[in-house]
């Protein structure tokens, strides 16, 4: 090896070193972000939107660890879905590594759909609850949709059977349903959804954190 | 020799720069706070001392939860370099003139400021010539009843720019159709809407419809809840809500009713902002009925698309 190869062979290598040390930095970034990406699962899978036709970004995520949640994380952030014709917002929360909440607010056009939404809001929240089944694997869900088969959904109302309580509540603003199991008449923990002029608004869906007897 | 040191620091210096390119705007692109074109914004936090009042408002701990709440709100828009000019005026500093004061120097020096204030209305009488407004609107100052009051048409006198763009008016009533307010042909002005914002014409439902105003004022229709209130759901209250919906506000690319829903899902277990309590109303206790309740709401007036964090 002659002496300029040897001189240029100290300086390369810590120019290889730097360049692996700095393309780190961006790895770091997404496998924060990979977390986030279940969102998108979930929009496509339980909202049936048809995410393939959007431009898809992701505005940042943070990770913070409340008080409230005693030492689990909770990792928040946004997407901004956009076509030629549909402009959406998605917000999210995943607590202890579960979505823990999704809101989807239609900015521009009409979202792109894989199954169109039914007008019926009873057939919707089914609809919903049958989905969210099938994405997370839960069984429990199912008396949370026997339950809205029971009740009108076409006012505001409350009904428990069982430990189980659905309240339904409409407003101008949107209609959401609420089941939460309930013992001894103390509520506990969850999930929610809303619909806006037909569309999913939003989800929450507290059970992966919130403990019987307190919070979380 | 010095040939062969001089290629090494060039190739070097040439792939300093390239990596300079390509690393940094990747990094921009992940979430972080202010990218160095969210300069010239103020926020103020104004708050009375006054909580009296047990019943109607609060008492002590009140009084103690509102400043805590401003202490933690101040101390989000403190660490965030775009509001170079930031102030908690809660408590002492919130006398009349060094609102207005405040009102006119914001108004001349940035082009963006966002106010917050905790306390109480009341309303006053107006001695300048020829008002036909009635009744103006005040906000209570440091001191509280009794003293000197902030008057709204002593705020809209000091407009000169426009740039009050975000007012958020925790106090009784402001937010009520009815109060927004008026500016006649001269600029005398009447209700604190108008007065702050210059302007009268913000949709009246700017969470369920932003008007794209680019201006947001959030106030209450009849009562404004107490910090301490429980929300009823996981021991938090109305003080975690306000905390939380600034902690929100100032997230990367989120807007007014982004900070309000994950707000009202942290705090009240409800979906969205739209299903909580604030919005479709909740009972506050009347002063003018005792023993009796009135329903109330948190509204917001004209952009709820707004953003406090201007990245774009």
């Amino acid at each position: 090896m002659n002496l300029l190869t040897k001189k240029l062979c100290l300086p390369l290598i810590l120019i290889v070193v730097s360049a692996v040390l700095f393309a780190s930095l961006p790895t770091i970034y997404l496998a924060e972000s990979s977390g986030a990406d279940e969102v998108l699962v979930f929009l496509e899978e339980v909202v049936s939107l048809d995410v393939a036709k959007y431009d898809v970004t992701l505005l940042g995520t943070s990770v913070t660890y409340p008080e409230w949640l005693d030492g689990l994380a909770q990792l928040t952030g946004k997407y901004t879905l956009e076509s030629e014709t549909s402009k959406i917002d998605v917000l999210f929360k995943f607590r202890n590594s579960t979505l823990s909440w999704c809101l989807v607010r239609i900015l521009e056009g009409s979202p792109h759909y894989i199954d169109f939404p039914s007008a019926n809001l009873r057939d919707v929240a089914c609809d919903f609850l049958q989905k969210y089944q099938a994405y997370s694997g839960d069984s429990d869900l199912e008396a949370m949709r026997n339950m809205v088969n029971l009740v009108d959904v076409t006012e505001n109302m409350t009904k428990t059977t069982d430990n189980l309580k659905l309240t339904v509540s409409i407003n101008s603003f949107s209609s959401s349903f609420d089941w939460r199991y309930t013992f001894n008449g103390t509520d506990y923990s969850g999930v929610n959804v809303s619909f806006r002029n037909g569309h999913f608004y939003a989800f929450g869906e507290d059970r992966s954190y919130y403990q019987i007897g307190g919070t979380p | 020799m010095k040939k062969t040191i001089a290629l090494i620091f060039c190739i070097l210096f040439l792939l300093s720069l390239f990596f300079s390119v390509v690393i940094l705007p990747i990094d921009n692109e992940t979430g972080s706070h202010g990218d160095g074109q969210n300069e010239d914004s103020a926020f103020i936090i104004w708050g009375t001392r006054d909580y009296t009042d047990e019943t109607y408002m609060g008492g002590e701990t009140e009084r103690n939860a509102s400043r805590d709440v401003c202490d933690t709100v101040h101390g989000f828009f403190a660490d965030t370099p775009q509001y170079d000019y930031c102030k908690n005026f809660w408590g002492n500093d919130t006398q009349p003139d060094q609102v207005y004061s405040n009102v006119s120097y914001c108004e001349e020096n940035y082009k963006f400021t966002a106010i917050f204030y905790k306390g109480h209305s009341i309303g006053a009488s107006c001695d300048i010539e020829g008002c036909e407004f009635g009744e103006h609107w005040t906000l209570y100052a440091a001191e509280g009843y009794g003293e000197e009051y902030i008057i709204d048409y002593l705020i809209h006198d000091r407009m000169s720019s426009g740039t009050h763009d975000f007012v958020f008016l925790w106090t009784c009533g402001y937010g009520s159709e009815d109060m927004i307010g008026e500016i006649d042909e001269n600029g005398h002005s009447v209700g604190m809407l108008a007065s702050w914002m210059d302007t009268t014409g913000l949709d009246a439902d700017g969470y369920a419809s932003p008007d794209g105003s680019n201006h947001c004022f959030i106030g209450f229709s009849n009562y404004s809840v107490f910090f301490t209130n429980k929300t009823t759901y996981g021991g938090f209250d109305y003080g975690d809500f306000v905390s939380l919906f600034f902690e929100y506000a100032l997230y990367d690319g989120w807007t007014i009713n982004d900070a309000l829903d994950a707000a009202a899902e942290e705090t009240h277990w409800q979906s969205s902002f739209g299903d909580c309590q604030l919005y479709t109303g909740y009972l506050m206790p009347d002063p003018h009925g005792p023993g009796q309740s009135v329903m109330c709401y948190m509204r917001v007036w004209g952009d709820g698309n707004l953003r406090l964090l201007r990245g774009e």
